[in-house]
């Protein structure tokens, strides 16, 4: 070794035991509290689901992937529930964990927005939440940036929507401590696999190695001739390494659909919904990047404002999905046995009926009137025997919003959380 | 050493010292043509611009349509913006300058090229710049130069 390595390298090694890392976060350190589990599937049942055909099996049980018994479907209805193949698993999902039966979505106006903002921000919302703009106040995913390491980037938190219609706005906050610089990746899988999309935008320009450097020298000084302060809303920030592994695997899926290979991957007799599709979507992603954070939501059964038989349908459908997840999170690796997942409808639906009328004679549901019913949910904890509490049944009252605290506390970081969350950790779920 | 000879002495350090030297300068070559833009497109505005410049005509609703799609479909926007650029200039029915065309009066198409996109004239040092660029980086394409014009910060504004 020579006499100038020698120093610059004995320099790095004085300097690396005397000066601690500073996050870019502005933190020293990463998140202090142990982990239960290094990843959570958080699954909003969503679109307005009532414990009284969900867990209560007031039509009979009509999620038999999810829950225990096997009371038959009203007869009423029973033609109209799509059959789906078995189980992928060998029992409940009930059993690899703890139910908890008396769930409330407390405050706020019972919209899909509203119970959304709340399950993901931990916070009571009212009728000022505006449709248009991020909310007010932090969401999961910034509450697990900011009190994590970097090596927590953007890569392992994932949103993915059903629709792209106002959901994407749920990947960050506008709160001045957080925002977009904590966000989630955010991604509606059905219209960006789309046909459209994926036949007509490519990401084809490949540069060699030689070429992208000088494409980067380029741009660089075109860059450097602009005085302008760069303002943009960018949207989430993802590394050069992770967004070339994300275009990777955008052109697979994107392939994949032009060349049929999504047509109904799971052998769906009556053919896939959007809701199925959409935990597809999540599942290959999860294979490909093995997040820690992950927040799906499905959204079919609020079919229900018009049709009640339907409504159990998707019931029936988003059931046999969930459980379609655990199983491929539980044949993962990096996943396996290290992710807890949630499951939890937004809000519930009224009690009384509106006037449209289905096939079966049944009525329809809003959920609009903000009675106890539409507030009443459930709320399902999985995880690895040993991390969770199986086959429990919990009938405390919990909310909502306790799922972020919950987050919060099985991913380390419950303590480092500085801003006030109203929700109390689902404590019982946890062995 | 008597009082004065110091303060002689003294200011003859100074006015040594501080001398200016004479520098034949050109003058600093800082191109500031930004073409006065100010105004950040909007996302619609820059595929539509965007799908303009390139094409010469309006985009087709249904390719607007596709495009705002994707955009609103993922949170990374730059990478979306990028991907929509990119199918831009892969276009069957894209006329691109050939490189023969390119090589026989680079200038000429430099100057189009900062008129198409940046609605300006390049300032000098940008044209002697791009100049060398084409002369050097012989495998450089019409495809390539437009990309880097289409996701620099200028081209973002208006």
């Amino acid at each position: 070794m020579d006499r100038r390595s020698f120093i610059k390298k004995s320099a790095l090694g004085a300097a690396s035991i005397a000066v601690p890392t500073i996050l870019p976060s502005g933190r020293l350190f990463a998140a202090t509290g142990s982990r239960r589990a290094n990843h959570v599937v958080f699954c909003l049942f969503s679109g307005g689901v009532r414990n009284l055909e969900s867990v209560l099996k007031n039509e009979g049980n009509l999620m038999p992937s999810m829950l225990k018994g096997n009371s038959s479907i009203s007869i009423d209805i029973a033609g109209s529930i799509n059959s789906m193949p078995s189980s992928p698993l060998s029992k409940t999902l009930q059993e690899y964990g703890t139910l908890f039966t008396n769930i409330k979505f407390s405050d706020g106006p019972t919209g899909h927005f509203n119970g959304h903002t709340s399950a993901l921000t931990g916070q009571h919302t009212n009728s000022n939440l505006s449709l248009r703009t991020n909310p007010p106040m932090p969401t999961v995913f910034e509450l697990y940036r900011k009190h994590n390491s970097p090596v927590h980037a953007a890569r392992n938190a994932w949103w993915i929507s059903h629709s792209n219609n106002l959901y994407p706005l749920l990947n960050h906050s506008s709160h001045p401590d957080y925002g977009l610089n904590y966000a989630a990746n955010q991604i509606a899988p059905n219209p960006f696999f789309g046909w459209d999309v994926s036949t007509n935008l490519r990401h084809e320009l490949e540069f060699t190695d030689d070429k992208a450097s000088t494409i980067k020298d380029l741009q660089a000084y075109m860059d450097s001739n602009f005085k302008k302060t760069y303002s943009l809303n960018s949207g989430v920030v993802n590394n050069a390494d992770d967004r070339e592994e994300m275009v990777a695997w955008m052109t697979e899926m994107q392939n994949k659909r032009v060349t049929g290979q999504l047509n109904n991957p799971w052998s769906i007799p009556s053919l896939m919904s959007g809701d199925q599709y959409n935990v597809f979507f999540t599942e290959e992603l999860i294979k490909k990047f093995q997040p820690e954070l992950t927040v799906v939501n499905l959204f079919n059964v609020d079919v229900a404002h018009e049709n009640f038989s339907e409504y159990c349908n998707a019931l029936n459908r988003a059931d046999y999905a969930v459980a379609h997840l655990w199983d491929t999170i539980q044949s993962t690796p990096g996943m396996k046995d290290d992710t807890v997942l949630i499951i939890m409808p937004e809000i519930g639906r009224n009690l009384n009926a509106n006037n449209i009328i289905d096939q079966n004679g049944r009525a329809a549901l809003d959920h609009t009137n903000g009675d106890p019913m539409s507030r009443d949910v459930f709320c399902m904890v999985i995880g690895p025997d040993g991390v969770v509490n199986h086959n429990a049944v919990n009938t405390d009252l919990g909310a909502t919003v306790d799922v972020v605290p919950t987050i919060a506390d099985i991913l380390g970081f419950r303590q480092d959380v500085d801003i006030s969350l109203p929700g109390n950790v689902l404590q019982s779920a946890f062995v | 050493m008597s009082t004065v000879r110091f303060y002689i002495a003294l200011v003859a350090l100074v006015f040594a010292s501080c001398h200016n030297e004479v520098v034949y300068d050109v003058g600093r070559l800082e191109p500031s043509n930004q073409g006065n833009k100010t105004e950040l497109k909007d996302d619609l505005q820059f595929m539509s611009i965007a799908y303009r410049d390139l094409f010469g005509e309006e985009v087709p609703p249904d390719v607007l349509s596709t495009m705002r799609k994707a955009y609103i479909s993922f949170g990374d926007k730059e990478l979306i913006i990028d991907e929509i650029v990119q199918t831009m200039l892969v276009s069957p029915d894209l006329d691109l300058p050939s490189d023969s065309a390119i090589a026989a009066d680079r200038s000429a198409f430099i100057s189009d090229t900062y008129g198409k996109f940046l609605l300006r004239d390049p300032s000098d040092f940008e044209s002697a710049f791009w100049e060398s660029q084409l002369i050097e980086q012989m495998d450089l394409t019409a495809k390539d130069v437009y990309y880097v014009f289409m996701t620099c910060k200028e081209y973002k504004y208006y």
